[in-house]
């Protein structure tokens, strides 16, 4: 483990190098380590002054205690309409190497696009709509001390007989909600809200992704722990149309990740793999647009093998020196879905209009191969 | 009061406080006689497998576990659902990443009375006891001869980092943490340990060390954080025990929050009454 750490970091060391010739200055950023709110907000400004071509900033929502929802827009500028690649991090505050690896992720395409031409296709065929941390105000909260560090909600007070704080904002979203896997104590880890959307957070998101419904091709979110590529619907009645496709990206993925680093990812709908608690993106997404072809929950893996410590068990809290392990393996399984997206974007897509938020049975979204 | 709880054959003593109530001894044996059923193929990537070949992890660490042996389970390779789960798995010893080859297991969960802990059988082939005696030996003098006792706190820390010193610590815990998570395990949990608070090592009399562990439990359903106070002893003689068990709720109106996830199958997920054991 020690050994192949050792040989990707002289493999980045080298890209650096490359990337320096090329007369970019890479930042100081080091993308081992995990970072605070004010590092992360400081290193999207500094990434974006520094790559003005292909990235820009846009924040698109408030949370709770006001902070700034900021994601970075990423591709190559188009004279054509473009479609794009949702990916958002650190919806759950204690989730840590989620942002992490969104952090990981933009270093990843913005260091290799001009190097790497699969890489360029894809900037050139998609935009990236990356957040990072989602959850500003959890993840704030979980860096305050360690009886914080295992906060998993948004940071909003609880209805007036509840002296617990937060929602779920992975149960909050307007799409079967309060149905199955949700708790309505309000202590709970995923009580999902007085109602429906009632976090700025889940709004924030919803209100974004409807008004690119017929943009956004591949919805990712990013979470941990355990080393599984889920794909929708996370209600258990419920099949995707298109359920034969995703698990196949989803297999792909997961032999990409097992071939260069001899991990085992399971892949499946949440439903089948992880419980019958229905994972709120997923159906969300269905409902808002029709467009939408993948909406994949990447789980990077905890401290299980590549733990130099051994220290075994997947764990909440994933060591440190695995973190850039962990990215490469996640970048792994997103690039065989990446090639994927890009090769559907550049086929001509039908307009779409957005369907009703009841309507489940259509089969219309099947997108012509 | 003790309480004591035979799991499949192993003996331990568990003393609960007051406001935790005792828990109902569970008689080998007696099961849920439901109707004959055929034996249903399980998915070994699906969750009833997987939750099921945890307990059957929880169930050998309790029986073979030490600060120097830590086992999971490395992928269920086979899984069928009768009134209990048949398991066919492939086990690892987590402390070394040492395969420990096939191990198969019956889970029985009681469906009709969830307060009952499971049921497990398990048999594993080939050499399955990790020869730790050295090491095991060697952490027990070092600890007999300190002229103080040992503590440590915040394992891991924030950014996952564990101590080499401490990591016999961990799995220590780890261990006496599968006692507390195989009796709570149901077909609804998936229990792993995720964090130490702190420990503390007693002071004793007699041959075995003793520990006192604040330890969060997080279960990957309900997402819960459970907060357990354990009172365990080891020697590499007398191996783990756990001798107290106290759940510590994270405040008084929450106390059940962790019951309360509806879910697919159980539409009723209500309050239990008082006699569970959470």
């Amino acid at each position: 483990m020690l050994l192949s750490s050792s040989g990707f970091l002289g493999l980045l060391t080298l890209l650096g190098a490359a990337s320096v010739a090329l007369g970019l200055e890479p930042q100081n950023y080091d993308f081992s380590k995990y970072h605070t709110m004010p590092e992360i907000s400081a290193w999207m400004e500094q990434t974006k002054k520094e790559n003005p071509d292909v990235v820009s900033t846009m924040i698109y929502g408030k949370t709770y205690e006001k902070s700034n929802i900021t994601l970075l827009k990423i591709g190559i500028k188009s004279d054509v309409k473009k479609k794009a690649v949702w990916m958002d991090c650190g919806i759950h505050a204690r989730e840590w190497i989620s942002p992490a690896f969104c952090q990981y992720f933009v270093k990843e395409i913005l260091l290799t696009y001009k190097t790497d031409t699969k890489v360029e296709e894809m900037l050139k065929n998609l935009d990236f709509y990356i957040t990072p941390v989602l959850n500003v105000d959890g993840y704030i909260y979980s860096w305050k001390n360690s009886s914080t560090r295992l906060w998993r909600k948004s940071r909003s007070p609880g209805p007036a007989n509840c002296t617990c704080y937060g929602t779920d904002l992975n149960r909050n979203f307007y799409a079967n909600w309060g149905m199955v896997g949700v708790s309505r104590n309000c202590c709970s880890e995923v009580y999902n809200g007085p109602r429906a959307l009632s976090e700025s957070e889940a709004q924030a998101v919803t209100e974004f992704v409807l008004q690119r419904s017929t943009e956004i091709l591949c919805f990712l979110t990013i979470h941990s722990y355990g080393q599984l590529i889920l794909v929708p619907y996370g209600h258990p009645n419920v099949t995707a149309p298109n359920y034969d496709e995703l698990m196949d990206v989803g297999l792909a993925a997961a032999k990409a990740i097992k071939g260069i680093h001899g991990m085992d990812y399971t892949v499946g709908s949440s439903p089948n793999v992880l419980c019958e608690c229905f994972l709120h993106l997923d159906m969300s997404v269905w409902n808002l647009f029709d467009s939408i072809l993948n909406v994949l929950h990447v789980f990077p893996e905890q401290t299980q093998i590549l733990d130099p410590l051994e220290t075994g068990h997947v764990s909440l809290v994933s060591h440190t020196p695995s973190l850039l392990s962990c990215g490469t393996k996640a970048n792994m399984a997103l690039s065989s879905l990446r090639i994927r997206s890009s090769q559907r974007a550049r086929r001509p897509m039908p307009e779409f209009t957005p369907s009703s938020p009841t309507s489940m049975t259509r089969t219309s979204m099947l997108l012509p191969r | 009061a003790h309480t004591v709880l035979y799991i499949t054959g192993l003996q331990f003593v568990l003393k609960l406080t007051p406001h935790t109530p005792a828990a109902s001894p569970s008689v080998p044996g007696q099961e849920d006689i439901q109707a004959a059923m055929p034996v249903e193929e399980l998915d070994p990537s699906h969750y009833p497998a997987t939750r099921a070949a945890k307990v059957a992890e929880h169930f050998i660490n309790t029986r073979y576990g030490s600060p120097f042996a830590w086992f999971g389970s490395s992928g269920v390779k086979k899984a069928g659902l009768e009134v209990r789960a048949k398991l066919h798995f492939t086990l690892k010893e987590m402390t070394r990443n040492q395969d420990m080859g096939l191990c198969s297991a019956e889970v029985l969960f009681h469906r009709a009375d969830e307060r009952k802990p499971p049921q497990v059988q398990c048999t594993c082939s080939g050499a399955f006891q990790v020869n730790t005696s050295a090491e095991e030996e060697d952490l027990y003098q070092r600890l007999r001869n300190a002229t103080s006792l040992l503590s440590g706190s915040d394992i891991p820390n924030s950014v996952g980092h564990i101590d080499p010193e401490m990591a016999p610590f961990w799995h220590l815990g780890g261990v006496a943490s599968s006692f507390i998570m195989l009796r709570e395990s149901n077909e609804s949990t998936l229990l792993n340990m995720a964090h130490i608070d702190n420990f503390t090592q007693m002071e004793t009399k007699d041959a075995q060390l003793m520990f006192q562990y604040d330890i969060l439990l997080h279960d990957m359903v309900s997402q819960e954080i459970l907060k357990w106070k354990l009172l365990l002893s080891w020697s590499p003689d007398g191996g783990v025990k756990v001798l107290e068990a106290e759940w510590d709720p994270k405040c008084r109106s929450c106390e059940r929050a962790h019951l309360t996830v509806t879910t697919g199958i159980a539409a009723e997920q209500e309050m239990k009454g008082d006699n569970n054991n959470v």
